[in-house]
Order: structure tokens, then C-alpha cells, then sequence
């Protein structure tokens, strides 16, 4: 199965019976068509906004296959999503956790535990050996209201963040989490994961048929997805922050491939290509699971957490989030 | 997902009916791999995926003409030899 990315935004996906076609722009102004095999796509990423035919918009969600929006900078825009999972018990389950204060407050601080112990984790990979994100995570287990385990998750990110900004080289004028705009190329790459994060969090959610508006951690409020945002806490450090330090290190994106106006910054054409390819190896990278004892890849791992996070709502499994070690 | 490697050929006799066939059985295909050769198709695909690729094409065949599937796993793919073109892979990713 495989993930089908169309960047040029004057490109125009359309379908050919059973196939996709798409019509590429070349230098020289004449089209190119390309066959894809629309049956092996999983998903479909339309950055830019290239051209879908309706056809083939109701082809892919007949096919089970989300199609999802970004913008060029890889800011998250939005999903055609297909009809799946409609339990409605899983939902009621959803809300019901949602006012118990202290089985919620018990899987938000799991959560930000996770959160922070994979943080350390990716610190302690770059080799920085002292931080005191170990005793941040001890610290999340003894708060006892919802905020204060808020506020020690800010902590531990700005720590982090810290930690990474020690690592990086002066050239890089990484300093912190910088959003709206990234005001370094650093910030750019964190966003730009981080949006290409959400978009298989958000199938995730989708597939196990949870409500993407109900969160535990981030607060309900204007149109905000919390329960993505809360599942993709695990996975930040894991994924996003993992293949932006390994572009850097490996040097497959230079500070020379970004562009700045108005105090933002953005990534050229090609470095954008070589940054979705680092993604999706990682992605595509399988790992031990901890807990089910079987080797999957990290997008099998996402969808695993939701369908996890199900089970705990309507069966009352301990829910473990993913920490690797 | 487990995956097994399909190798599809097909030889259509030169008539008008059969020449509209094969176009559409090369459309039909173009959804599910990947065109290699005039009539040669490589695609990996799920169990579910071929029955449903099996089905259609069963339908749409008539007796005159002739499609041979061949069906190899990981390690037949593996020892694959190709001249002068690339050895049969699963794309996880395909960036446009």
C-alpha cells in the first residue's frame, strides 16, 4: 500500500477506469500523463492545491482512501474523508470520559508522560545527557488537576526544545518553538512534520471511529481537533522531530534551501521532496512494538493507538501509549 | 499488509471487439500495477485486491483471448534478473 503525494499545484489528478491519471506540467509547458495504480493507494496528499476531478474524489473515498489538503507549506488544511466507522457507542463512550474528571485526568497524564519520556528519549539519542526531562515525567505523576499537568508539559517542551537548540548548530539560529510564522528554518521543518504528522493522525482517529473534536488534553474550543492533537503528542518527538534531526545531521537539507519573506521562512521545491521522502522512510521504518510484541511500522503504530484509545473507552483496557526506549 | 507479487500477460488476437478489450483490460490493470511491457503488467497487491482484479477479469475476457497470471512471493521477487529495466519493487511513496 502505498501513499500517493501530488506537489505541483497546476497538476490535475483524474481517473481512467479503474486507474488514476495524472497530468504533470513540464518545463517546457507540454503535459505529461502519469498512470497510477489507484487500487495499492492508501492515502492521497495534495500540497499546493493541485486539481482533483469529482470523479475521481468519490473513486478514492469509494475506495476507502482519505484525501487530504495542505497548503505548500504543509500547513493542514483539511480531509475528504470516506464514510467509515459510524459507532455511535464508541462516541457516547467518548464523551462520558470526557466529563469524568479522574479517569480523564489519569489518561492525560499517560499521554503527557509518553509525551515527555520520548522527548527525553530523542535527546538522549543526540547524546544530551543531562536534562531534566526525567524528572518532569515523575513531576506529571503527583499534579493533581488537569492545568498544572498542562503547564508541566510546557516545561518539559520548552526544556526540550532547549536541549535541541544546544544541539544544533549556530547556522541553524534555532533558539525555541517558534509557530505562525517559523522564524527560522528549524521551526519551518517542525511545522512542516508536524502538518504531514497530523495528516495520518487525523485518518487514524477516523478509521477507529472517534470523534476528532472531543480531546482530553487540548481543550474543546473553536473547531480545534483535540483528539488528534492529543494522539499526536506521542508522536512528535517519535516521528516529526526525529526526521527533521536526521535531514539535518545527514545534511540532506541546507540552510540554503529555505526562503524568507515577511519573517517566515519556506522550503525550496526539491528540499520539500527530500523532506517527504525522509518522512515517509520513516513511516514506512518498523520497529518492535512494546507492547504487542510484533514488529510494525509507525503508520500501522498511529492507527494502533487509536484503535487502542477505542478499546479504552468502550472495554476500559488500560490505555499505554507508545514510549520507546 | 501482506502482498504477493502478480505478473499479468496478455495476448488479445487483432479484431475490433478485441482490440476495444484489450485497451480496457489495460486500463483495467493501470489501476493495479504497473505496465512494464506492451503486454505486461507487475503488481503487488493484497489477497482481497486480486480477487476483486480476478473477478474483472473474468468478466471481461472472452475465450479467444489468452491472460496469464503468475503469482510469486518475496523471494522469487527477489531473485529476479532485469536488463535493461528496473527490478520489480513496491512503491511505498510516489511524490508528483
Amino acid at each position: 500500500m502505498s501513499v500517493l503525494y501530488v506537489l505541483q499545484p497546476n497538476a490535475i489528478l483524474n481517473k481512467v477506469h479503474e486507474a488514476f491519471h495524472v497530468a504533470l506540467q513540464q518545463e517546457d509547458g507540454t503535459w505529461k500523463k502519469q498512470a497510477v495504480p489507484a487500487q495499492t493507494v492508501e492515502q492521497v496528499v495534495l500540497m499546493g492545491n493541485p486539481q482533483i476531478t469529482g470523479d475521481a474524489l468519490c473513486y478514492a473515498l469509494e475506495l476507502g482512501m482519505p484525501v487530504h489538503y495542505l497548503t505548500s507549506f504543509g500547513k493542514y488544511m483539511g480531509s475528504a474523508l470516506p464514510g467509515y466507522s459510524r459507532n455511535g457507542q464508541l462516541r457516547l463512550a467518548q464523551y462520558d470520559l470526557y466529563h469524568d474528571r479522574d479517569r480523564r485526568l489519569e489518561l492525560v497524564k499517560a499521554i503527557v508522560m509518553a509525551k515527555i519520556h520520548n522527548q527525553h528519549l530523542i535527546l538522549y539519542r543526540q547524546k544530551v545527557k543531562k536534562n531534566p526531562l526525567k524528572q518532569r515525567k515523575k513531576d506529571v505523576k503527583t499534579q493533581t488537576t488537569l492545568d498544572q499537568v498542562r503547564g508541566m508539559e510546557g516545561l518539559a517542551a520548552r526544556e526540550y526544545f532547549a536541549g535541541l537548540s544546544s544541539i544544533l548548530e549556530d547556522q541553524w539560529g534555532f533558539k525555541g518553538r517558534f509557530r505562525r510564522p517559523p522564524t527560522d528554518p528549524v521551526n519551518a521543518l517542525l511545522s512542516f512534520g508536524y502538518g504531514l504528522l497530523r495528516v495520518q493522525v487525523t485518518s487514524a482517529v477516523h478509521i477507529a471511529g472517534l470523534d476528532p473534536y472531543i480531546g482530553y488534553l487540548h481543550e474543546v474550543h473553536h473547531g480545534q481537533p483535540a483528539m488528534v492533537l492529543d494522539l499526536m503528542e506521542e508522536f512528535r518527538a517519535l516521528v516529526a522531530d526525529s526526521v527533521v534531526l536526521s535531514v539535518i545531521n545527514t545534511r540532506e537539507i541546507q540552510c540554503n534551501d529555505f526562503t524568507e519573506s515577511l519573517g517566515a521562512y519556506r522550503l525550496s521545491d526539491s528540499a520539500r521532496k527530500t523532506f517527504i521522502q525522509a518522512f515517509e522512510r520513516k513511516m514506512t521504518d518498523e520497529f518492535k512494538h512494546p507492547i504487542f510484541d510484533y514488529r510494525c511500522t509507525y503508520r500501522r503504530a498511529i492507527e494502533l493507538q487509536a484503535r487502542l484509545l477505542s478499546r479504552h473507552l468502550l472495554e476500559d483496557i488500560p490505555y499505554k501509549p507508545l514510549m520507546l526506549r | 499488509m501482506n502482498t504477493l507479487f502478480y505478473l499479468i500477460i496478455y495476448d488479445l488476437p487483432d479484431s475490433k471487439a478485441a482490440n476495444k478489450r484489450r485497451t480496457r483490460l489495460h486500463r483495467l490493470l493501470s489501476g493495479y500495477g504497473k505496465w512494464t511491457q506492451y503486454s505486461v503488467f507487475e503488481c503487488f497487491l493484497t489477497a482481497k485486491q486480486f480477487v476483486m482484479l480476478q473477478h474483472k477479469i473474468e468478466r471481461l475476457v472472452k475465450k479467444e483471448d489468452s491472460v496469464r497470471i503468475y503469482v510469486l512471493d518475496a523471494g522469487a521477487v527477489k531473485k529476479t534478473i532485469a536488463y535493461g529495466s528496473e527490478k520489480p519493487r513496491q512503491d511505498e511513496t510516489i511524490i508528483l
